[in-house]
């Protein structure tokens, strides 16, 4: 279920990309594969009504099933870390962009020739 | 011998910087080196081998042979000619140190060719050769930057198709070394493979002799080269394309390896397929130089007409057809020399290169005039000069194969080039001098004494012909061609041919009486008188001297009547289809497509990245699975 | 010692932030002793640093065999002579510092999310170097076709942990993965590696930022594409053993192609070695996929003549780009730049005397030998090509008659290094081995999948 969830949201960040002039849409159809691929990982390390890793009363001790893989979490922190840095960046440039060509919509922009 | 080269080409470099600090002492300095080489080439005793050393596990080896030592002599005595022609020349030219430097790399690299063994020291010096004359070009007029890449290309796609046919041959065999390869190939059934290969190797030899279907180069490349170099360019370098040609149809032996595929008269099918090229060569060569306004790229079409008569000559594998085809070699090399160092003679003098914008030179310079008139002599295959042997030889082999349409074209290429050749001898020398270079002195002896030896061994070895055909015949030899058959009989003073024989000295003595006659004749006439065409207009009543078709001239501009010398017969094929735009199609057919796909894929927007992204996975999940 | 490599950059990178005036010092200094570090390293070859004690296949491990000692050396190498050009470097030191951790760590690193964070870093700083100039939108999107397959390689990497149950590279290649998920896993590695290995038609971005400006090219034609083609040869000889190989051997063929007539047509001096870059790139794909010892090895030595040949004709040409308004002839005032530039471009065609030779002809030679009959019809197809653009260059820019009659000082550093390249391309032609030796242990180490994982199952008996 929860795939399926990610493979649309992957499906509309490349439909995002492939159909939006705006290059700021495109940034964020970047940032919704990202997020996509982000609960894909999620997703693998989950495990029915598994607990979050820690050692607690109800789980006092390492049993198979009964937490979620901890490691995919690590990494999608991780990630997330990386996807907003991406952002940022893109942003930023984004911005020199508009000084620059006068525009961010891939019609409008001037100077790009080549 | 490998010493010698490397140390050709180290003090290659040295003498760069001896250039720079004096170009003339540097361009001394290779003239000397240059004679020296050809003394070095008599010495070498036949067979020696030297190993060069290992490369990717197979043993890389120069071997000199008797095809290596004539085709080096023949080389060395058109390069020192341009080097010592060079000593004056050179202060027409902006970069005369690179100069220096490159002609004796191109030197280096050409004898290496000569004297390789195997094939992919063969390609080793071959690029040497060609890189280095790829670098001269580029210093001529403003048209040659282009020609330089015109020639490397061309070159290139010679060469890595035999590159590629040398590494056929490897992985069937596993050996470069070409007396191997010949065993092998003689013994090897398929006769598939055995096409393809000697017809790869051949392909090198096509592009570099100008052969058709690579042919346009040589127009660009010789016309526009700095013009002592042409010289180099048509006598020499070419001489390296037939020399691969030669290997590929005599040192691989033709006739034992295509036993089965003999096509017409005991010529095999490949064979026959390069006469047809060679023949095809002719008759462009030929036609497209009548109709050439630039001197130098007359001459360039000329070379293609003559690679054309190499070709067909080896090409038959007949002892008079190879041993014609292989004294051509020189002929041409020495007429071909020559006549370009007289036009980069006129050059260096007038500055133009245009017949239509010279003429009447012969009064200022009546030295060059008599080194051209002697080498087109040559050229045209007229005796006493050399050039009538080797193209009697290949016409009687022609004959006697039976194959007569390569005759007839053969034939026709010859009268072709009496019409070319005189063409210049008319426009350039005779007629009427242009006001502009009343004050066009004769070069300086520096520059016609190459020349004119080079002039004299020709007419030498139009008489007496036997020293040069000796080493021919120890080549055929080598080759086993008809090992038993003599052509050149010394003791009776014979050239011996299938139909009969003559003797060069007798027909050099009909000759003598011919002209010693037209000589008498001559002085019995009334003297031809000069007329000045200005005197009408600066004194009254003087008589107009001149007219022509009932117009009476007065501008001895308009007596010049080289624009359009052969109107009549260029008509005939005026809107002819031509192979060099084909070829310019082809290149402008690649760089269309790089600029598609430049346009797809590489400029777009992040879309068609992305894009292109999907499309990939997609695909290839497709295609794959 | 070997994860010095990685964080003595980063901190001095960190250093730098805080004062500016001393981030130039500081990159010289980093550069210069990471170079002796590399050096250092040669005797602990092959060695594995597991970090923080996490003992593989749990934690992270940092591996130096033959192959990755190699790609370092060469990476920080190219680093160090990068770092002279101080006006060239600008105000980029830190983010070169931060690159320079990240090639290290995206080589040395035996693990699969490791490595992508790695090359997200690469990535980032690479927009950020393609920014110079204000070439913004190029580095735009080289930002989005980066991120995007950044995102395809880390997807591969979580399908390979759910089928390994771990991100260990060693331990990758040590389980058998299911057919059905080892193609999805190849692909998305190829597509997401693709991107900085240049595989047609992923490439767009190439000529944008290496044409953009004066600095990326010098990078990233070198050291970056170095570290991406070394982490192809790494993932797909041993770590996924041979799947995908001839997927890649054909979209290396089409790259070759695409890329030399990409260059053929363009106009731009940068842009077309930019293209040129692509083809070579294409040249060594289709070599490593070929997986062979000999084919291997010679792949990673074409990439060395490659590298130091573009890092030659880039370092030349942004040079000659930034200088002049016309190119024609100029240089007739740059005798030393103009021969650098010649020799490594004769050595890009393959011709004799220059190392460009070596490589070619023995591919070719073994090409032959395993009878593939296409890769060296396609390769002497392109180098027809290659010779065709760069000869017209080389002959524009020697003998033109000269348009810009501006003259600029010569530049003594930037010649001189760029001569002693260009020699040193002759004398890998006189003495290949010097090369060949080194890239015959790689190929050894990559296609050696066993002691490879061994190696790191050792580390993690043995402790540190």
């Amino acid at each position: 279920m929860v795939f399926w969830i990610s493979a649309i949201l992957i499906g509309i960040g490349v439909y995002g990309l492939l159909t939006q002039k705006n290059l700021f849409k495109q940034l964020i159809s970047l940032s919704i594969i990202d997020t996509a691929v982000n609960i894909f990982i999620i997703a693998v390390g989950y495990v029915d009504n598994g607990k979050a890793p820690i050692y607690s009363k109800a789980v006092p001790k390492f049993m198979e099933g009964a937490f979620v893989d901890p490691l995919p979490q690590a990494l999608v922190l991780t990630a997330i870390v990386i996807g907003v840095g991406v952002l940022a960046l893109g942003a930023s440039l984004l911005v020199k962009v508009k000084e620059k060509h006068s525009s961010i919509d891939v019609e409008n922009m001037k100077g790009v020739g080549e | 011998m490998f010493t010698l080269l490397v140390a050709l080409l180290i003090f290659s470099v040295v003498n760069y910087f001896i250039s720079k600090a004096s170009w003339r002492v540097g361009s001394i300095i290779n003239a000397l080196i240059g004679s020296y080489l050809i003394f070095q080439v008599f010495t070498i005793p036949k067979g020696t081998e030297v190993t060069i050393g290992k490369f990717l596990g197979e043993t890389l080896a120069l071997q000199w042979t008797n095809a290596g030592f004539y085709f080096s002599f023949v080389s060395l005595l058109v390069i020192v000619a341009v080097m010592f022609f060079a000593i004056k020349w050179l202060d027409s030219q902006k970069h005369p140190a690179a100069f220096n430097m490159f002609i004796l790399m191109v030197t280096a690299g050409s004898l290496g060719v000569f004297m390789a063994k195997d094939l992919i020291t063969l390609y080793i010096f071959w690029e040497i050769a060609v890189l280095s004359s790829m670098l001269i070009i580029p210093m001529g007029k403003k048209e040659s930057r282009k020609a330089a890449v015109v020639y490397a290309v061309m070159s290139a796609v010679g060469t890595y198709m035999f590159l590629y046919g040398a590494f056929m041959i490897y992985s069937r065999y596993g050996t470069f070394s070409m007396p191997e390869i010949a065993k092998n190939l003689a013994n090897d059934p398929s006769t598939s493979f055995k096409v393809a290969v000697v017809l790869l190797i051949a392909a090198a030899g096509i592009a570099k002799s100008g052969i058709f279907p690579l042919h346009t180069w040589l127009r660009i490349a010789h016309g526009n080269a700095p013009d002592a170099f042409s010289a180099v360019l048509s006598g020499q370098l070419v001489k390296l394309g037939s020399y691969v040609l030669m290997i590929s149809v005599a040192v691989f032996p033709s006739l034992k390896i295509f036993a089965n595929l003999k096509l017409y008269s005991g010529v095999p099918a490949p064979n026959y397929f390069l006469i047809a090229l060679g023949a095809a060569s002719i008759i462009i060569g030929t036609l497209m130089a009548i109709k050439q306004d630039d001197m130098k790229m007359l001459i360039a079409y000329s070379s293609v007409a003559n690679g054309g008569y190499i070709l067909v000559g080896i090409g038959t594998m007949d002892p008079l057809g190879f041993e014609g085809g292989v004294l051509h070699v020189f002929n041409h090399a020495l007429a071909a020399a020559v006549i370009f160092m007289a036009f980069a003679s006129v050059v260096y003098r007038t500055h133009t290169k245009k017949i239509s914008e010279l003429g009447g030179l012969i009064h200022k310079m009546p030295i060059t005039y008599i080194a051209y008139l002697f080498a087109i002599i040559s050229l045209a295959g007229i005796p006493p000069m050399s050039g009538f042997i080797s193209k009697w030889m290949i016409y009687q082999a022609l004959v006697r194969k039976g194959m007569f349409i390569t005759a007839a074209i053969a034939f026709f290429g010859s009268i072709g080039s009496f019409l070319y050749v005189f063409r210049p001898l008319a426009g350039v020398f005779l007629g009427q001098l242009p006001r502009k270079y009343k004050d066009v002195k004769e070069v300086p002896p520096i520059m016609w004494i190459p020349m004119l030896v080079l002039v004299a061994i020709s007419f030498v070895m139009g008489v007496w012909p036997f020293p040069i055909l000796q080493p021919i015949e120890n080549m055929r030899a080598d080759f086993g061609i008809a090992p038993s058959f003599k052509i050149a009989d010394a003791q009776n003073w014979l050239v011996r041919g299938f139909s009969g024989s003559w003797n060069p000295v007798i027909v050099f003595n009909l000759f003598i009486t011919g002209f010693i006659v037209a000589y008498i004749l001559y002085t019995l006439f009334p003297k031809p008188k000069k007329v000045d065409l200005l005197k009408p207009h600066k004194e009254e009543g003087a008589p107009i001297n001149i007219y022509t078709s009932g117009e009476f001239i007065y501008t001895p501009e308009l007596y010049h009547y080289n624009t359009k010398f052969y109107a009549g017969f260029e008509r005939m094929y005026e809107k002819h289809p031509s192979w060099e735009k084909l070829l310019y199609m082809l290149a402008k057919f690649f760089h269309d497509v790089g600029e598609w796909i430049h346009g797809w894929f590489f400029r777009p927007s992040p879309s068609a990245y992305t894009f292109w992204l999907a499309m990939t996975i997609l695909i290839i999940f497709w295609v794959r699975w | 010692m070997m994860v010095l490599l990685i964080v003595l950059p980063l901190i001095f990178a960190f250093l730098a932030a805080i004062k500016k005036s001393f981030s130039y010092p500081l990159l010289v200094t980093s550069t210069v002793v990471n170079v002796i570090i590399v050096l250092l390293l040669k005797t602990s070859v092959p060695s594995v640093h597991v970090l923080g004690g996490w003992k593989p296949p749990f934690g992270i491990n940092l591996v130096l065999d033959d192959a990755s000692y190699y790609a370092v050396l060469i990476a920080n190498i190219v680093f160090f002579l990068v770092a002279l050009f101080k006006e060239t470097v600008g105000k980029y030191s830190t983010v070169l510092m931060v690159m320079l951790a990240a090639v290290n760590g995206f080589v040395l690193t035996g693990d699969l999310f490791n490595s992508f964070v790695f090359l997200e870093i690469l990535t980032a700083t690479g927009v950020i170097l393609a920014s110079k100039r204000e070439n913004y939108y190029n580095a735009f999107k080289y930002l989005v076709l980066g991120s995007l397959a950044g995102s395809m390689y880390l997807l591969a990497t979580i399908f390979t942990y759910t089928q390994v149950g771990s991100l260990n590279m060693a331990h990758a290649s040590y389980f058998a993965i299911s057919e059905k998920a080892i193609v999805v896993i190849t692909i998305l590695y190829l597509v997401g590696l693709g991107v900085e290995a240049k595989l047609f038609p992923l490439n767009g971005w190439v000529s944008g930022v290496y044409g953009g400006n004066d600095l990326s090219p010098l990078v990233m034609a070198t050291a970056v594409s170095f570290a991406a083609l070394y982490m192809m040869g790494r993932l797909f000889l041993t770590v996924f053993g041979g799947y995908a190989l001839h997927i890649l051997y054909v979209l290396a063929l089409i790259t070759i192609v695409a890329g030399e007539l990409a260059a053929l047509y363009q106009k731009n001096l940068l842009k077309t070695l930019a293209y040129s870059s692509i083809a070579q790139a294409g040249i060594v794909l289709a070599a490593i996929s070929k997986s062979t010892e000999k084919m291997v090895s010679l792949a990673y030595f074409h990439l060395t003549n490659d590298v130091i040949a573009k890092f030659v004709l880039f370092l030349v040409a942004t040079f000659l780009v930034y200088n002049y308004k016309n190119l024609n002839g100029v240089f007739k005032k740059h005798k030393v730049l103009g021969t650098a530039f010649t020799i490594s471009s004769m050595s890009l065609i393959g011709f004799p005397l220059f190392a460009g030779f070596q490589s070619k002809l023995r591919m070719l030679m073994e090409m032959f030998k395993t009878s593939d009959y296409l890769f060296p019809a396609v390769l002497l197809f392109a180098t027809v090509i290659e010779l065709t653009y760069l000869v017209r260059w080389n002959v524009k820019l020697w003998f033109e008659d000269i348009e810009d009659e501006s003259e600029v000082k010569g530049p003594a550093l930037r010649a001189t290094i760029s001569i002693i390249l260009a020699i040193l391309l002759v004398g890998i032609f006189l003495a290949p081995n010097i090369i060949l030796n080194p890239t015959t242990k790689v190929a050894k180490a990559l296609l050696d999948s066993t002691s490879y994982i061994n190696n790191v199952i050792a580390s993690s008996m043995g402790g540190m």
